[in-house]
């Protein structure tokens, strides 16, 4: 899932609404049916204002004449020219693997994307009635300061102005994309499995573009590509409009644990994360802390624990020692995500990543993240309303409808003096977020044994 | 029960994380047991919190340009430029309106 935030989703963003009820697609039935019925579901103009609605054709010219713009439009014609044409581009690991895959396996890859592509995107008030809204902006709020710190330590090894790459795998509908402007970097790629959520990820590329053209003296906006394929099966480089590219960075937000339904799904995520990325260059993402996970479910009674925003269905039956791959839960969140996911073992997922150059450097939950970065980000949590006002302005009721969800916020109020406000989440939204961890992973140093195979060397 | 479609590697790989992680989740994973043991953090408090009370803003939306207004980490020109036509077209209106002639 990507999770809230999230565009997200992570996915970011994020992806909205509930499964559609229908049995589970085969992967090619999947998308014809999305391009014939749901495209037009998409409220594509009904959010712009009617000020940009009004000279859709200026934008248009402007876009044309931009040289970069030009380049990126041709990436949605076809990616896989020039690179592998004899290549199947959809089998990563040897073209056995996918034919020995089980349908049910099929099944679950299918069933994700058919969910985030059955998402339409809802209209403003309804956007701004989500009851998790402060648990989204505050999951966004966690993102940017992880990219920020990551691209920033990625920034200290190069030399002023040089070319920044990034891949963004499971871009969802591009909620990172303001992000990657604010960080400035150079090309971004963006890879998801729903073909709707690429789609309406390049349109917001687009837009972004668009109203940068008219901001004369600052940076170009980035250049970008955009593929729609499957990052646990597919192997990207070959869908890249440039296979030598060297990347820098590499994002994976609220979606890695999709890929731990089997090894090789793990393994070919890995791959992707890993071999285009230079020695020095870091893997970041957003996973849920599978330690967490497992914990409340021993807790509870039977397989299914949670709240008034977020459930958590577990569906292998044992509680001490679900596989290390495929121990899959079903994930609820209010009216954003409603997925199959799989439980990340972190010392297998760091055992499988070594195998990639892929060493882990740091791995974080939500909670200890926040309280590191809480100083430096305060500024940037108001602008982003991550945190809700207690006690609330008249205009602006609390959202959480439990007597529980503010009970820390009473107790701590009675302990201080004065009239202030402070900024805090429901306890719901908090048990919600809390179930999630970052993660950054460092590209380690490649050597060739004698057998042809690589080594890896810290750095 | 090894999955037959898994590479010789892939199964060695997946029977070495068995035995080397075969205390996962249990109490004698001391990692687990961190976690487990801890009693459940409370939510952020960040004090003191001045923010104004905007329209709820949902962030994870942001680049839709709705609410650009109140979008103030992403400041654009777009704003200025719109307040200005705005106010000029208003301009316009009042000094024909006023027009003693």
């Amino acid at each position: 899932m990507s999770l809230p935030g999230v565009d997200a989703t992570v996915k970011s963003q994020l992806k909205n609404e509930e499964l559609p009820d229908g049995e589970p697609k085969h992967v090619d039935s999947r998308f014809s049916r999305v391009s014939d019925g749901e495209k037009s579901k998409l409220p594509k103009n009904e959010e712009r204002t009617s000020e940009e609605e009004g000279k859709p054709d200026t934008r248009k010219s402007k876009l044309s004449s931009a040289s970069d713009v030009a380049k990126i439009s041709k990436s949605d014609t076809g990616q896989d020219g020039v690179i592998n044409s004899s290549t199947p581009s959809d089998l990563s690991t040897g073209a056995n693997r996918e034919q020995a895959k089980t349908d049910s396996s099929m099944d679950n890859t299918a069933l994700v994307a058919e969910h985030y592509n059955s998402l339409e995107e809802k209209g403003l008030s309804q956007r701004s009635q989500s009851r998790i809204i402060f648990m989204r902006n505050f999951n966004n709020w966690i993102k940017s300061m992880l990219i920020n710190e990551y691209l920033g330590k990625v920034r200290q090894d190069k030399s002023h102005g040089a070319p920044l790459k990034v891949l963004d795998m499971c871009c969802g509908k591009g909620g990172d994309l303001l992000k990657w402007r604010k960080a400035n970097i150079t090309h971004l790629i963006c890879a998801d499995i729903a073909e709707l959520s690429v789609e309406q990820c390049q349109t917001r590329y687009n837009d972004l573009v668009g109203r940068n053209t008219s901001d004369r003296g600052f940076a170009p906006v980035f250049t970008a590509e955009f593929i729609t394929a499957d990052c646990t099966k597919v192997r990207l480089r070959e869908k890249y409009k440039d296979a030598s590219v060297q990347l820098d960075f590499v994002s994976c937000q609220f979606a890695f644990h999709y890929s731990f339904e089997s090894l090789q799904q793990a393994e070919c995520m890995l791959r992707n994360a890993s071999e285009s990325l230079r020695p020095g260059g870091y893997f970041i993402g957003t996973i849920p802390d599978a330690y967490d996970l497992v914990s409340r479910w021993q807790k509870c009674e039977g397989n299914k624990f949670g709240n008034d925003v977020y459930s958590v269905e577990f569906q292998c039956e044992e509680k001490t020692k679900p596989p290390l791959f495929g121990a899959k839960y079903n994930f609820h969140l209010e009216g954003v995500v409603d997925c199959p996911e799989f439980l990340v073992h972190v010392p297998t997922l760091c055992k499988l990543a070594g195998k990639f150059g892929l060493e882990l450097t740091m791995f974080d939950r939500f909670e200890n993240f926040y309280e590191r970065m809480k100083d430096e980000g305060r500024s940037l949590l108001g602008k982003m309303q991550a945190l809700e006002t207690y006690p609330p302005y008249h205009e602006a009721p609390l959202l959480g409808q439990n007597p529980q969800d503010y009970q820390h916020a009473i107790q701590y109020m009675q302990n201080s003096t004065g009239h202030r406000k402070i900024g805090t989440l429901s306890q719901s939204e908090w048990e919600a977020t809390s179930l999630y961890a970052v993660f950054a992973f460092q590209k380690m140093r490649t050597t060739w044994n004698a057998d042809g195979k690589p080594e890896y060397v810290k750095l | 029960m090894p999955d037959p479609s898994l590479t010789e590697e892939q199964k060695n790989f997946i029977a070495e994380c068995e035995a080397e992680f075969q205390d996962r989740f249990t109490k004698n994973d001391e990692a687990f047991m961190k976690i487990h043991t801890s009693e459940s953090s409370k939510p952020p408090i960040m004090d003191p919190w001045y923010n104004k009370p905007r329209r709820n803003f949902d962030w994870s939306r942001q680049n839709q340009n709705q609410n650009r207004r109140n979008n103030h980490w992403e400041r654009r020109h777009g704003d200025r430029s719109e307040r200005i036509e705005r106010h000029a077209g208003r301009q316009h209106l009042y000094s024909n309106r006023n027009n003693p002639y």
